[in-house]
């Protein structure tokens, strides 16, 4: 700049400094338009623009920078890396700090301090990262590998997600309730490869050809990440690669998401079992995320066919609830904002919705997207796959009817029905639909039949001991909750699952120990049971297994008379007793279930044989413990 | 002077451009000849209409919108005058007419990711003023960031946002205005000494 100031004016200039008419220090926090103002008076305002700005550049961003630069130097507890970047922001400096850039400037070094802010490093690698993907782009659209730009992509997430995420602690993970519900959850659900059946049974009725395929793939995750692949990170770069990728965004299809039986990924730094527990998570997170993203490309294909318009939102919505809820994860609809704690609360609320919108919401049009009801192709193809669902199951229990009529249950009233039952174990070929039928059904004729003695009984009947309706839902959702959740349950009614008193071992079982594990002492436990092999082998593939027989348990409203006998005895003979007494009892009932002439009496005189024989055996039970009955005597009470 | 927008002004603005009416925004005119755009700006003009076309080509919000036009004035105001391109995507300066600043913003990513300019690309996330959380402009280009995974500035805002939430610092807007005025402080506290008033005037002598 060529400019110079008049030797008179420089000396005006130090004598208006001299005398105090203009004040060096609050010159200085003036705007640069007020600055010129003051300086306009004697120098005019050509020069006061020009000694303005000179003053800026030359004295007064030094004297910025000087002020932070020191403070960034005092300030304690920065990381080395965070305070050159700030040094390097302050000298990058080039123009001084104005009232409509200071407040900004300002705050971003101040959230250096505080740990809010990203690192030049971090910047860096995130634009590298990008710069990436958007070149793999370029190459894929001119036909170069798709799985380029996906992993590409993939690359960029994983980075910044771990940006997001930072550092877990230990403390974080004590601290956090929710953190220790999700890991219990996890844990449950792992060591398997259940997926494949369970949410995805609905695939296997509706679109076998895509099941089988990824069913296959799944047991070659296992066998990969076991061997240290990552294959999440592949099956992301195909999924986000793929030409639908932005109608699959678009459509809020759940591909790249959490799933609900798995919210923490904490289990895989166990050492060794956490190779098995990463595994099981990433057989089932793929196969169901491949199973989405395939079936979505083939309805997009029928859309494109049935000219449906694919711009429209609400059509691409319609769409992807109808997928997500055929792999087992629909919308919760008005719970949705608080899905975190339905999640804590219940064992997969999504996967339990997706069964009532697949048989029931999405073909009648209940459904609702945006305050409508589900699109007419998506309804349509929800129609054709309640009907593919319950032809294929109906199918199979047929067969497996015709094979041994005794192993199907027809009535919807039981909890056997949609099972497939060899001996003591139901094998259900349902993806677990079933019992939501069986809900509907008790409900619906107040009735239940019994699964173990085949009885039918009243619902609200009044009698004492019968079931009112209030227990069918209560018990309906008691099976739903989570492991957490269930031990809070179990603590509060003092009572377990299977009517033990709850204790630390017994609950740390039912928080820690993976659902195959559990079904395997059952197995093992009931001499009725199915081929232990069979039933362990469909249950870790999602066939959901239950071994059970009729259990009277002494524990429940013992009356005056086992009370007795377990003061008599002590706690511990007492459930070796009551153990003796069912044995006894499935024994002859096993026996009496095949005789013709019990078969013909009515649910009423069955009852009546049942009640008379418990009570047969209960007394042979005391008689082999020395116990016999002292009726005890009333205390009279005084007449008021 | 800087022009500041009320809510319900940004409110207004917003629904007219919602109901196919241009969005009026404050006439500020253009510095500078217009240079003729060369192959480069062709190139430029293009990567920002697809960028634009991806990010809003499908919101009605956007379809009264010619997308075109937007990316050509965005490309003119880029290569004529960056750096009020940039003031512009910083929320510290209003766009030219007709020029919606969400779209000057996507162009000036554009251009700061290819040129690898990390400043540029740290400062659209940290700092731009466009994203204060308070303003409807806030929200629109946040909503562009949800659109466009491929964007760095939009990476960069999630992960200080999840950074300012795991801080466990109730009100960080609050926090960060605290320690700016201790910075300010600082500075106040570095005084010109006379001797360098004197050398600075005596140096602008002629």
């Amino acid at each position: 700049m060529s400019f110079c100031l008049p030797e008179q004016l420089a000396t005006e200039f130090k004598k208006r400094l001299k005398s105090g008419e203009i004040n060096p220090d609050s010159f200085a926090e003036l705007t640069s338009d007020q600055r010129r103002s003051v300086l306009s008076d004697f120098l005019g305002e050509e020069m006061a623009k020009n000694t303005n700005a000179l003053f800026e550049s030359k004295l007064l961003l030094k004297n910025q920078k000087a002020g932070m630069l020191t403070w960034a130097k005092t300030v304690a507890g920065l990381k080395p890396e965070i305070r050159r970047d700030i040094l390097a922001k302050v000298e990058r400096m080039t123009e001084v700090l104005n009232p409509k850039t200071e407040k900004a400037f300002l705050e971003d070094l101040a959230s250096y301090k505080l740990g809010v802010n990203i690192s030049l490093s971090e910047a860096v690698r995130i634009s590298d990262l990008a710069k990436k993907v958007s070149e793999e782009k370029v190459s894929m659209e001119k036909g170069g590998d798709r799985m380029d730009y996906g992993r590409a992509v993939v690359e960029f997430n994983n980075y910044v997600n771990d940006l997001k995420i930072g550092k877990i602690t230990l403390k974080d993970i004590i601290k956090s309730p929710t953190e220790i519900a999700g890991q219990a959850k996890s844990i449950k659900a792992s060591f398997d490869n259940s997926a494949i059946f369970r949410q995805g049974w609905k695939t296997l009725m509706t679109n076998p050809g895509i099941w089988i395929k990824n069913a296959r793939q799944s047991f070659t995750n296992i066998w990969n990440t076991l061997g240290g692949k990552n294959v999440m990170d592949e099956l992301n770069a195909d999924i986000v690669s793929r030409p639908n990728y932005d109608l699959m965004k678009k459509s809020k299809l759940d591909v790249g998401t959490i799933e609900e039986a798995f919210p923490t990924a904490l289990p895989e730094k166990v050492p060794y079992l956490g190779k098995i527990y990463k595994a099981s998570q990433d057989a089932f997170t793929a196969f169901v995320h491949k199973t989405r993203a395939d079936i979505f490309d083939k309805y997009i294909e029928i859309a494109k066919a049935s000219d449906i318009d694919l711009t429209s939102r609400f059509e691409l919505e319609s769409i992807g609830r109808v997928v997500n809820s055929l792999t087992g994860r629909s919308n919760l609809g008005r719970l949705e904002p608080i899905a975190g704690v339905v999640n804590n609360v219940f064992f997969s609320p999504r996967f339990a919705k997706s069964h009532i919108d697949v048989l029931l919401s999405q073909p009648l049009g209940l459904e609702r997207v945006g305050g409508q009801r589900i699109s007419t192709f998506a309804r349509r193809q929800a129609a054709i796959n309640v009907v593919k669902i319950v032809g294929g199951t109906a199918a199979i229990l047929t067969i497996a009817k015709a094979i041994n009529p005794d192993a199907v249950e027809l009535d919807p009233r039981s909890a056997d029905f949609g099972k497939i039952r060899i001996g003591d174990t139901r094998f259900d070929v349902s993806g677990g639909m079933a019992s939501y039928i069986t809900l509907a059904a008790r409900l619906i004729t107040m009735e239940s039949k019994s699964s173990t003695t085949g009885l039918v009984s009243k619902i609200n009947s009044g009698e004492f001991g019968a079931l009112e309706g209030t227990d069918l839902i209560y018990n309906f959702f008691e099976n739903k909750l989570s492991p957490a959740a269930s031990v809070v349950k179990d603590l509060l009614k003092q009572q377990d699952f299977q009517g033990r008193k709850p204790t630390l071992f017994t609950e740390a079982q039912n928080l820690f120990v993976p659902i195959p594990i559990t079904n395997y002492q059952e197995l093992r436990d009931n001499p009725n049971s199915a081929n232990l092999l069979l039933a362990i082998l469909a249950d870790v593939l999602g066939i959901g297994t239950n071994t059970y027989s009729i259990k009277s348990d002494w524990n429940r409203n013992p009356g005056v008379e086992l009370t007795q006998f377990k003061n008599k005895v002590g706690e511990k003979k007492f459930q070796e007793a009551n153990d003796l007494f069912n044995k006894k009892f499935n024994d002859w009932f096993w026996q009496l279930k095949e005789n013709e002439r019990y078969q013909e009496l009515t649910d009423d005189e069955k009852q009546r044989v049942m009640s008379s024989k418990r009570a047969e055996l209960k007394q042979d039970v005391f008689k082999k413990y020395g116990f016999t009955y002292i009726e005890e005597k009333k205390t009279k009470l005084p007449k008021f | 002077m800087r022009i500041c927008f009320t809510k319900s002004q940004l409110t207004d603005f917003y629904n007219k451009a919602v109901g196919g009416v241009k969005p009026e925004i404050p006439l500020i005119k253009g510095e500078g000849e217009l240079k003729i755009r060369g192959l480069a700006l062709g190139v430029e003009q293009k990567a920002i209409e697809a960028k634009l076309t991806k990010s809003f080509g499908d919101l009605p919000d956007y379809r009264t919108v010619n997308l075109k036009e937007q990316a050509q004035k965005s490309a003119d105001l880029l290569n004529t005058d960056y750096e009020k391109a940039k003031r512009v995507a910083m929320g510290q300066e209003t766009p030219p007419t007709d020029l919606l600043p969400e779209m000057v913003f996507n162009a000036v990513e554009e251009r700061a990711l290819r040129e690898g300019d990390i400043t540029t690309l740290k400062d659209l996330g940290t700092t731009s003023e466009l994203l204060s959380e308070a303003t409807t402009m806030g929200q629109r280009i946040r909503a562009l960031g949800e659109r466009n995974p491929e964007s760095p500035v939009a990476k960069i805002i999630e992960v200080v946002k999840a950074r300012e939430k795991q801080s466990g610092i109730a009100d960080v807007g609050k926090a960060k205005s605290q320690e700016a005025v201790k910075i300010k402080n600082e500075i106040a506290k570095v005084k010109i000494p006379k001797e360098t008033w004197d050398s600075f005037i005596s140096s602008l002598v002629c």
